[in-house]
């Protein structure tokens, strides 16, 4: 039996008066600069983890960057902004690891990459051949702040803008009938900014509690699903 | 005759000699006393004589024999035991040869080598232990030193022991490993010629009793004359035990017996009653509402021990009824395994000294060295099981012939029904066995880093050790060959992981590939005893013990808990240490542990089924029947009581959902098993979610939407699962719910996946690890293979849908007449299931669909 679907798998909406799309991938589309938007990658971490002889397993950078490639081809995206740490660490650098994402820059020379350095990107140099553009700070393009991290402290010196993040990875809790309970991923949109899920399939998550005046889109699976309260 | 000159070696070759007792040795320039008078004239002047089955063990011992004793606690098995491995000492060595080994410290004279090595499963009982072993040393002079090592031990010892070790060591199966994991250890382990497993039913069956088995096993490579011998209460499979004691070969199993203990104390059971039914509550854990009872009876007595199931139940209990009755104070303690060493044998001195009039305790009290002063034992709720309750009833009566007197506690209404089941079953002996576990991998992976860490292995040599336990006789050469790789290179042979290694082979030899690894890998050795525990301590640096960190990780400056008897305030963490302070305020928090709830054993629950038949036919003879009446009378009215041959369910709507019970009456592992077949049967019917809640008697599936099968329905779910395909239908169960997730927290850590954090270091152990939900996660994408998994489910299959007792109760179900109600309240049966916090899930579902039914947790305050 089929199931009824009652929810569209992404989510339409309007961030600064911008279209954009908030897709289950964790990955924003922002339609009119045909940018898609990811944040918290941390390739290598796996790599990494098992140069310090901790344990973890192989094969999720390949499946970060196929997911990032499909997205790419699928909204035709024509640039792709990582909102920082984009790597993990340094020794997460391996030559496996940086081969991989050197043919998912080969597979997908035409688009413009950037990143906005976050704290981790900041410990490891980052190799030449990935050929993907360094952004100090910030990006301040129309309507949006390309950041790493919102820091209250900072806006009233920077010009106006909505600020796009990554660097807290949030989930939020859900209760249901019948005793049920979730933590999930999501998109947490704010006045002043949002923050998007972790993109990396190997990152953990960190609970949140947002207020009553904020947004939030959770990340059930295949689909994004506004929460209503 | 040879002359001797000053550069003759003294000390001869230790050869076993065979030698019949009464005989003086030939060689001995003055006369000898045959050890076996020694040991006689020591129990003289004693006050005592051996007993028969003492002198049987020594005699066994004498002709090179291993074996098993079994007998109830305070009996007398430890003197079972070690003058045996005195008298051969005497044999052995001549008085002047013993008169040049000297008990070190001062005395420069050298140590005698490691001759006994006595295992016991709870660090809690070293001391006691080292004091009844030395007596005889002491009284008979002998240059036999017993040390302890455990996690209690001081590091200052610790190093000392790593050069010297002592005559006898008392230690811990995990503490033993960590001395197998230090390079250099065979010389000294080579002269061991007994080993003494304590309390051997307590290991059996748990993953410290596999490491156990492995260590033995590594002892008799390393001493090849070295006899096993195993002390432990009556159980019901006593021939699985010794197997699993000496080893699974013939040769072994050959010079390897039995023995009977003395006959058991007499156990007089009484269960105790509060005033009124409406006294006791329908549900709850605590047993709080009897407190006053426990009161007047420990009032009643001059020293008492009053057992609870949980630690945060003790601390309750403690002050509780300090609070309530002031004449107590000073005079009664706490006593748990998380408290601190210095603390806990204060306890346990002032108890022996009868300084206490009682002590609060969990299990840490419940085996213990040969001394029971108290007069009697109260057990807060059910004891789950008959040997545990024969267990803590032995600690009361002052000397074997003593009749043991203990008094059953009920937490809620109901829980009179097992208490009065616990007594018939202890009256009728019904023992539980214990049965070994199969094949654990994650234990397997310490293991064999513990031994690439120590001495290296050849291959194919540790893989024959290995399959000489019980454990691991059946380990394929796959199974071994995914452990080495996995230790190795992390990964199934197919994919190297070129930067993980733990260890690699140097020539023909395993061997440690990094020395880094050492200090986390003996750090993380004792994670199969603890979870994540965080040290609490004053600010001054006095340490009070330990509490689990997902306990302090909720604690704000300032927040109050008791622990220790005591109210705290919390300041800090502080390098891994949870710093605090005394609390003027007499009022605060209990820590939660995490420690797992004791299933109904299977013996008990065919007597609580029993029970209820009766009821329902209105037979009331025993008194907890008679005075719960009321109660299943309501039972009956609201819904029934289902007599032998038939199977309840009840069906409930509330604002909660719509709610099925069902009771198979099979303790809360399999129960917990059937719910999640019954649950994945019926979600397969149509997509939906369902809420799972488990006790010992019966199980609830909550659902948001109404269920619709009946009771001819769940009669077929029941038969089905009855059948061939039920490994399949396990399968898909296990991905489809929770609990293959629960118990690979615990594997994962154990095998060394995840790391605990080093003591005193600054990070918190988050921050240094992967959460063991990701990792399962991601194998479960990535590496399906894995054997670490594959635990899981085995475990699960094993513990929770153990296969031979989950077959035994779907006969027993499958011929049973169901019973179908639709209640219209909530039942006495149903209400303990309806309030339990602590659910599973199962689902299927697709997330999205039932994200839209949810509701977010939000903030409390507004902020932008």
């Amino acid at each position: 039996m089929k199931d009824k679907s009652l929810y569209e798998e992404t989510a339409r909406i309007k961030i600064a008066g911008e279209d954009a799309l908030l897709l289950p991938q964790k990955a924003v589309f922002l339609a009119a600069s045909k940018t898609l938007v990811v944040a918290d990658v941390h390739i290598g971490k796996g790599a990494s983890f098992r140069a310090r002889t901790f344990f973890a397993p192989d094969g999720m950078t390949s499946r970060d960057l196929n997911c990032l490639s499909k997205l790419i081809h699928k909204y035709k995206a024509e640039r792709l902004i990582v909102l920082g740490d984009l790597v993990h660490a340094q020794d997460g650098l391996t030559k496996d690891e940086v081969t991989l994402f050197e043919q998912f820059r080969q597979e997908n020379a035409e688009i413009e990459m950037l990143l906005i350095m976050g704290n981790h990107d900041r410990k490891a140099r980052l190799p030449r051949s990935w050929q993907i553009e360094r952004v100090p700070g910030e990006l301040c393009e129309g309507p949006f702040i390309f950041s790493h991290e919102y820091e209250e402290s900072e806006r009233p010196k920077k010009t106006e803008g909505y600020v796009l993040s990554g660097h807290i990875h949030p989930s939020v809790i859900l209760r249901g009938q019948g005793k049920q309970r979730e933590r999930l991923p999501c998109f947490w949109l704010r006045r002043k900014y949002a923050v998007l899920p972790s993109f990396g399939v190997f990152t953990g998550s960190f609970t949140v509690r947002p207020s009553q005046l904020d947004k939030i889109f959770v990340v059930a699976h295949d689909a994004v699903i506004p929460m209503i309260r | 005759m040879a002359v001797k000159t000053a550069s003759t070696p003294l000390k001869k070759a230790t050869t076993k000699k065979p030698v019949p007792e009464k005989q003086p040795t030939k060689k001995a320039t003055a006369k000898k006393v045959p050890p076996i008078k020694v040991i006689d004239d020591w129990f003289k002047s004693r006050g005592r004589k051996p007993f028969a089955y003492q002198r049987q063990t020594w005699e066994k011992y004498n002709s090179g024999i291993s074996g098993l004793i079994h007998a109830s606690t305070g009996t007398g098995k430890t003197y079972a035991i070690w003058p045996a491995a005195l008298m051969e000492t005497m044999q052995n060595y001549t008085p002047a040869e013993l008169a040049a080994y000297g008990m070190g410290g001062r005395d420069k004279r050298p140590l005698m080598p490691l001759t006994v090595i006595w295992l016991t499963p709870l660090r809690a009982l070293a001391n006691d232990l080292a004091l009844s072993l030395k007596s005889p040393v002491e009284d008979l002079g002998l240059p036999c030193l017993v040390e302890t090592r455990t996690g209690d031990t001081a590091s200052s010892v610790k190093a000392r022991q790593k050069e010297r070790l002592p005559y006898c060591l008392i230690t811990t199966p995990e503490s033993l490993s960590i001395l197998l994991s230090y390079p250099g250890h065979e010389e000294k382990f080579s002269q061991v010629k007994l080993v003494v497993v304590d309390e051997w039913h307590e290991l059996l069956g748990t993953k410290r009793g596999v490491q156990a088995e492995l260590a033995l096993a590594r002892l008799r490579r390393l001493a090849p004359d070295v006899k096993t011998w195993g002390l432990s209460a009556t159980i019901g499979n006593l021939d699985q035990a010794l197997a699993a004691l000496v080893g699974e070969n013939p040769e072994s199993l050959k010079h390897a017996e039995i023995v009977s203990g003395s006959e058991s104390k007499k156990v007089v059971a009484q269960s105790v009653l509060p005033e009124r039914l409406e006294n006791l509550p329908w549900t709850g854990h605590t047993g709080l509402p009897m407190i006053e009872e426990v009161i007047e009876q420990v009032a009643a007595s001059r020293t008492s021990i009053v057992f609870t199931n949980t630690r945060s139940q003790t601390e309750q209990w403690y002050m509780q009824m300090l609070e309530r009755h002031e004449d107590f104070c000073g005079q009664a303690a706490v006593h748990h395994g998380s408290l601190d060493m210095d603390v806990r044998r204060w306890v346990e001195e002032a108890l022996k000294a009868e300084r206490l009039r009682f002590v609060v305790s969990t299990s840490s009290l419940d085996l213990g060295v040969d001394f029971s002063p108290v007069d009697q034992v109260l057990q807060v709720g059910s004891p789950k099981g008959v040997a545990r309750a024969m267990q803590r009833a032995g600690r009361s009566g002052h000397s074997p012939g003593q009749t043991s007197k203990l008094y059953l506690v009920p937490c809620h209404a109901l829980e009179l029904v097992e208490l009065c089941a616990a007594r018939l079953a202890m009256d009728m002996k019904l023992v539980e066995s214990r049965y070994p576990q199969k094949k654990p991998i994650d234990v397997l992976c310490q293991h064999v880093t513990t031994i690439a860490l120590g001495s290296g292995f050849k291959e194919e040599e540790l893989f024959e050790e290995v399959r000489q336990t019980s454990a691991y006789k059946n380990l394929t050469r796959d199974e071994w060959l995914w452990v080495l790789n996995f230790v190795g290179t992390g990964g199934a042979a197919l994919a190297a992981y070129p930067e993980y290694h733990r260890i690699k082979t140097e020539g023909e030899r395993f061997v440690i590939s990094d020395k880094s690894l050492a200090l986390r890998h003996r750090l993380s050795i004792g994670t199969i005893v603890s979870d994540q525990a965080v040290d609490i301590c004053f600010t001054s640096g006095q340490r009070i013990g330990q509490v689990e960190e997902s306990f302090v990780a909720r604690l704000r400056k300032g927040d109050r808990f008791v622990f220790a008897g005591r109210y705290l305030e919390f300041v800090d963490v502080r390098d891994m240490k949870a710093r605090v302070r005394l609390s003027p305020v007499k009022a605060g928090l209990v820590p939660r542990w995490m420690g797992g709830r004791l299933p109904l054993s299977s013996e008990l629950a065919s007597v609580v089924r029993k029970l209820i038949s009766d009821a329902a036919f209105s037979n009331y003879d025993e008194p907890e029947m008679a005075f719960v009446q009321p109660l299943l009378a309501l039972q009956s009215e609201r819904s029934a009581l289902p007599e032998t041959g038939e199977l309840l369910i009840e069906y409930l709507q509330s604002r909660e959902g719509y709610h099925l019970f069902v009771y198979p009456f099979e303790g809360r592992l399999v129960n917990e098993g059937l719910a999640n077949l019954v649950a994945f049967k019926l979600s397969q019917v149509c997509p939906s979610t369902f809420s799972i809640a488990i006790n010992d008697w019966g199980f609830e599936i909550l659902s948001g939407q109404p269920i619709e099968l009946d009771g001819q329905a769940i009669g077929d779910v029941f038969r089905a699962l009855d059948s061939d395909t039920i490994a399949e239908d396990i399968r898909q169960c296990l991905n489809a719910g929770e609990m293959a997730r629960r118990k690979f927290r615990e594997i994962a850590r154990v095998a060394g996946l995840i790391f605990q954090g080093y003591p005193g270091g600054s990070k918190t152990v988050k921050q240094v690890q992967i959460s063991s939900g990701l990792l399962f996660d991601v194998f479960a994408d990535f590496d399906p293979g894995n054997l670490l998994v594959r635990q899981a489910h085995d475990e699960v299959l094993e513990n929770n849908l153990e296969i031979s007792r989950l077959k035994a109760a779907l006969t027993r179900i499958n011929a049973a007449k169901i019973v179908e109600v639709h209640a219209t309240r909530a039942t006495p049966f149903s209400l303990p299931l309806m309030v339990d916090r602590l659910r599973g899930k199962l689902s299927s579902e697709k997330l999205a669909q039932r994200v839209l039914r949810m509701k977010m947790d939000l903030a409390r305050d507004m902020h932008i």
